[in-house]
């Protein structure tokens, strides 16, 4: 019974880390209709822009690691950068390759993918080897009957679904979020309505990159080491979990996280010798459902206007 | 007997400019020094630049190049087989060459899929991998003659690429290029996980080709001076890319290659005048990935080793940045890039850990400033409207 709530825990962490990667996928599918394939390593820039401010916390002696103002403040200003990094591609290799054929737009984001691997690979010192992700996180846990639930699960569990609802607030309160809307339904159209485009896609990309950091230091917080090319995995699981709910819905991202996620754990935890085979059935997954229902789970069917 | 005059001054001037385009890419090879190479890429980029901006000059060598195009040909083809003999003791370099053939097979393979119909195929690794291991294992299990496994490979590769379109072609963008990199990581974690792919350690051993009890192993010996065994290799792949061009170009020109096109252009208008877009898709994965299965095959007899580590999701990407870098459609451009993409991260090696970097950057300006590529692919002209423009031409002058 211990091994399956293990199990049990360990997929809920990883499809907290899935959606939230998903639901970039979702917003840049949904709004501007692109597939942004450096996404996942902007979950990679997150946690090394943590490491380097922990790092330059510790230099000058702040190092409260547990308490509740040093996590928030550490992952506030993690996010915060990452968001920025999300301005800086947007307005580097996006907005000039917004008018051009998907195919492009889709290479240049790989391209800028592999830039950022690159680049932490070999600017970081000793950037090829694992990383020991720093300890943010409090130690122990709660114990129901004597199991232990650590702190850093239980905190990863319950960002994410704080996360998840002010995501949703956002999109479907605020003045922002209207503009979102309503430019995944027309780009002209709303250009005319006297939208602000450009600034809305670019919030866009501040959103989907901050969450994709958060990914990022949940992924290092949970594994305790991060490596430079983490991202890739992250990034392609959380295409595939997007694609699964559907492009373009919020919902479908959560979904398909979870989906992705317990096929992943699931066969790797109950089947001898799983483990070397969990990516190739999350992904003979994937194959699954997008021949029985391509549109995704709850995607919309879309039909083409001539 | 003017004419004549012409016709064999002309016969001089291409082979003049075919051996000095084959000197520079011999110093372009054999040179070690980045800063030489770097400046003849230059001032030959500037050169063509130039000559293009001028009109005189630029229709002075189309002309030349067009009307004497068997000439260019067989002149080329020449100076191609006679090209390694002069780097004899550079087994390296014709070991580069080799890459970039193979490298050139995938890319056009790749350019029917992703350049002439339009499907996002991010996985194309896959169709490479399973063409190199079913030849490698038919060849070291069974001891099946090299030229059997080389088809075998290829049709191998075509079934898988057939049994991933049936379900697949009617898929759109997105949706398409994910199941292409979903299909490149379940062959590369086949292959790094089945005992039947020999797992992680890879297939060992893989004989070479034999040709006529003549083992390609065996160095060359040509009037009395001994060649490295690169060059049969050399002469073996340099054969099957030449058929493999001239199968793309026939392609190309065929009522395929334009079913192909309209498919990219639109769907649904090319469905409403009666193309059955599913089977054309299905066709263009099959012989795309015929291609890669071939280039597979020789890779492997090449090599004498795989692993699952050299059939990894980058390779697809690298392939992909060369068909689009070239131009997408466009089969010599496609080439050229081919060329370029393989030679030049050999060349830059100095640079070693910010190769990749600047190579990403190269891609990503090279993307936002000329998205067409190198040579952009030109509209198709057809004899009909051919007349009008070259009636319109003489008009202009």
């Amino acid at each position: 019974m211990d091994f399956i709530i293990r199990l049990f825990i360990s997929f809920l962490m990883l499809s907290c880390m899935y959606t939230l990667v998903a639901i970039g996928f979702t917003m840049y599918v949904g709004v501007i209709n692109l597939a942004n394939f450096s996404h996942g390593d902007t979950c990679v820039i997150g946690a090394f822009v943590l490491m380097l401010l922990y790092g330059f916390l510790s230099y000058f002696g702040i190092t409260h690691s547990g308490t509740f103002i040093y996590i928030l403040t550490i992952i506030i200003f993690t996010i915060i950068l990452t968001g920025l990094w999300g301005v800086l591609i947007f307005k580097a290799v996006i907005n000039p390759l917004l008018n051009s054929p998907r195919l492009i737009v889709l290479l240049a984001t790989v391209a800028t993918g592999q830039a950022i691997r690159e680049i932490i690979r070999v600017t970081y010192p000793e950037g090829s080897n694992p990383q020991v992700f720093p300890k943010i996180f409090p130690d122990g846990g709660i114990f129901i009957k004597n199991f232990l639930i650590r702190w850093e699960n239980i905190i990863i569990f319950f960002l994410t679904i704080i996360i998840l609802i002010i995501i949703n607030l956002f999109i479907n309160k605020t003045k922002i979020g209207l503009s979102m809307r309503c430019v995944s339904q027309n780009y002209e159209v709303s250009q005319m309505m006297g939208i602000n485009v450009n600034k809305t896609i670019m919030m866009v990309f501040i959103i989907g990159s901050a969450l994709a950091g958060l990914a990022g230091i949940m992924n290092g917080a949970y594994y305790r080491i991060t490596k430079f090319d983490i991202g890739s995995n992250l990034g392609i699981k959380g295409f595939s979990a997007a694609v699964i709910g559907g492009l373009g819905n919020t919902y479908g991202a959560i979904i398909g996280g979870l989906i992705i996620s317990f096929v992943e754990i699931f066969i790797s935890g109950l089947i001898k010798g799983g483990s070397q085979f969990q990516d190739l059935f999350s992904f003979i997954v994937v194959l699954i459902f997008l021949i029985i229902k391509p549109s995704g789970i709850l995607g919309e069917k879309t039909y083409e206007k001539v | 007997m003017k004419k004549y005059k012409e016709i064999f001054l002309n016969d001089i001037l291409i082979l003049f400019f075919l051996i000095i385009f084959f000197i520079i890419l011999y110093i372009v090879l054999t040179s070690n020094n980045y800063i030489l190479i770097f400046s003849i890429l230059f001032i030959a980029a500037l050169l063509v630049y130039f000559v293009l901006k001028n009109k005189k000059y630029k229709r002075f060598f189309l002309n030349l190049f067009k009307n004497y195009q068997k000439t260019v040909y067989i002149f080329g083809l020449i100076l191609l087989i006679i090209f390694p003999l002069f780097l004899r003791n550079n087994a390296y370099i014709i070991h580069l060459l080799i890459i970039v053939s193979i490298q050139i097979i995938l890319a056009l393979g790749l350019n029917i899929q992703v350049g002439s119909t339009g499907i996002p195929n991010l996985g194309f690794v896959g169709f490479f991998g399973i063409g190199a291991y079913a030849s490698a294992l038919l060849a070291e299990r069974l001891g099946v003659s090299f030229w059997i496994c080389l088809i075998f490979g290829g049709i191998i590769a075509s079934i898988l690429g057939l049994i991933l379109a049936l379900p697949t072609a009617k898929l759109k963008s997105y949706y398409l290029a994910l199941i292409t990199i979903a299909f490149s990581y379940i062959m590369y974690n086949l292959f790094l996980n089945l005992k039947f792919f020999d797992g992680p350690d890879g297939v060992r051993g893989i004989p070479p080709p034999f040709l006529f009890k003549w083992s390609f192993y065996n160095n060359l010996n040509l009037f009395g001076l001994k060649y490295p065994m690169q060059i049969n290799f050399y002469y073996l792949i340099l054969f099957f890319l030449i058929i493999f061009i001239i199968i793309s170009f026939l392609l190309y020109n065929s009522r395929i290659g334009l079913i192909w096109n309209a498919i990219r252009e639109d769907e649904i208008a090319s469905k409403s005048v009666g193309i059955n877009v599913v089977y054309y898709k299905i066709l263009a994965f099959c012989i795309g990935a015929f291609y890669a299965g071939i280039a597979g095959s020789l890779y492997a007899h090449y090599i004498g080793y795989i692993s699952a580590q050299n059939f990894t999701f980058t390779i697809s990407l690298a392939i992909l940045s060369m068909v689009i870098l070239g131009g997408l459609d466009n089969i010599s451009g496609v080439i050229l890039a081919a060329f370029l993409l393989t030679i030049l991260p050999e060349k830059f090696r100095i640079l070693s850990n910010y190769r990749v970097i600047a190579f990403s950057i190269i891609i990503i300006i090279m993307l936002i400033f000329r998205p067409t590529g190198l040579i952009p692919q030109k509209n198709r002209i057809y004899s009909f409207i051919k007349s009008i423009i070259t009636k319109e031409e003489v008009n202009d002058e």
